[in-house]
């Protein structure tokens, strides 16, 4: 007999951005974890992604120009 | 031969949310209905101090330009019969710029309406439909048919438990009874992760004039609720300020901005505090934003752009002052309990706005005894937690 997935105790925390309810609630309901539910929600919207915790800045340059 | 002159009336408004940041994203297609548009265009000055052999000082330099954007939104919700794509109702671009959660919930859950048990008038417990994650439906509109048609039968989850024990926003008239479903929804939810916004592109005619603006950033975003009387009325609001940067600008014919009918009026809903229905002349949600730009010599401007930096919502309701026995406020700020606030209003079909804060503490407000009706101002105080504000546009 199949075992019930495990589901998450608590909510995923959500971006700022949009997520699809509906994909991260399937997600969850199989037992996906919190980033998977998450990244399964954001993903099935199609819109853009939010930006990273740490921004990429430029890439310093030495005098030369090349990359430092 | 005189110039052609630019009148103010012919506005129009367009934005986007860009891809990434420094890259206008062209937002025409976008056009957005606003009202009391500014654009602020000043000198960033340094003032030079070198003596010049007299009292006489040069002129300040001019380093550059700052720009800032502000204007109202009618809060309408986007219609139609489901909720849009993401990105698609364009006054979200402002909510989610503004650090909060588009959520999109396309079809009901449980798909079919579902038996509730252990009714009572502030909750219920869900069946299989409803997954055992705590708070998973905090923040949503559910559909209790049993409390009334249309907006009557509309209530906000202020928590859930791992147990499927729903916990309401309101007192109900009688116990819950009945099924439940969590309707199709449009949602922007408070986010506390740590991603950062991505920002706008806008573009502003003015009077024939464009201007570009590119990685526009909300500085300061409200949502200003005022009660529709039988005596006055007042359109419910968006307010948003925006620091942006100047991309281009060209001479082009005013567009024409949609006509989107009449905004939902603040009557005829539900406005719970503490659990009780109580009167009043509306409220004010403010996100409370602050930004500021990281300097940064490796770009033209000198700074990386504005960011948030800080978020701190709050809610300030203006209520009717009630009797002590009926609504002690003073006793609820002394306390520093948690209480939800919920407010619901729309037409019952395709137009419905509910704005829910499930866990708010009171900070203590004195009696106004200015008007006709004695009132209070307290404001909430709305603590960090997952989807703890939201403005939610639920289907019937």
């Amino acid at each position: 007999m199949a075992r019930k997935p495990t589901v998450l105790a608590a909510a995923p925390t959500l971006p700022a951005a949009t997520v699809n309810f509906n994909a991260m609630h399937a997600a969850i309901a199989r037992g996906a974890s919190a980033d998977d539910a998450v990244k399964a929600g954001v993903e099935a919207t199609g819109a853009p992604k939010p930006e990273p915790e740490t921004p990429n800045a430029p890439a310093a340059k030495s005098a030369d120009g090349a990359d430092a | 031969m005189a110039f052609q002159t630019r009148k103010a009336r012919n506005t129009a408004v367009a934005l986007i949310t860009q891809a990434a940041r420094g890259t206008f994203l062209d937002p025409a297609a976008n056009k957005m209905a606003v009202s009391n548009l500014t654009l602020d265009i000043s000198s960033v000055t340094v003032s030079n101090p070198e003596y010049t052999g007299s009292v006489d000082v040069n002129g300040d330099e001019v380093v550059g330009k700052q720009c800032t954007l502000s204007y109202d939104v009618n809060l309408r919700a986007p219609g139609g019969t489901a909720p849009p794509s993401a990105g698609a109702y364009l006054p979200g671009i402002l909510f989610v710029n503004a650090k909060m959660t588009e959520v999109i919930t396309a079809s009901a859950i449980p798909a079919a309406p579902e038996a509730l048990t252990a009714g009572s008038t502030t909750g219920f417990t869900g069946g299989d439909g409803l997954t055992a994650t705590a708070d998973l439906y905090k923040g949503m509109i559910v559909q209790l048919p049993g409390a009334g048609a249309g907006l009557a039968g509309l209530s906000a989850i202020r928590t859930n438990s791992a147990a499927k024990v729903v916990t309401l926003c309101e007192t109900l008239a009688s116990a819950a009874s009945g099924n439940y479903q969590i309707p199709k929804q449009l949602a922007y939810v408070n986010s506390v992760g740590g991603t950062d916004p991505l920002p706008i592109s806008h573009k502003v005619w003015a009077g024939g004039k464009r201007y570009d603006l590119v990685d526009c950033q909300v500085t300061s975003l409200s949502v200003s609720v005022q009660t529709s009387t039988s005596r006055q009325g007042s359109i419910p609001v968006i307010r948003v300020t925006m620091s942006a940067v100047i991309y281009g600008t060209a001479d082009e014919a005013t567009p024409t901005a949609p006509a989107l009918g009449p905004t939902p009026k603040y009557r005829n809903g539900k406005q719970f505090l503490a659990l009780k229905a109580v009167g009043g002349s509306g409220f004010e949600l403010n996100l409370g934003i602050q930004t500021d730009a990281a300097p940064n010599p490796n770009f033209e401007s000198g700074d990386e752009g504005d960011e948030i930096t800080q978020k701190q919502i709050t809610l300030t309701p203006n209520i009717l002052g009630y009797r002590k026995a009926d609504f002690d406020a003073m006793a609820m700020a002394d306390a520093q309990a948690y209480h939800p606030f919920f407010a619901l209003w729309g037409n019952g079909t395709d137009q419905n706005v509910a704005v829910i804060v499930p866990d708010a503490r009171f900070t203590h407000a004195g009696d106004d005894l200015g008007g006709t009706h004695i009132t209070q101002s307290p404001q909430l105080l709305v603590d960090v937690m997952q989807k703890n504000a939201a403005i939610v546009f639920p289907y019937l």
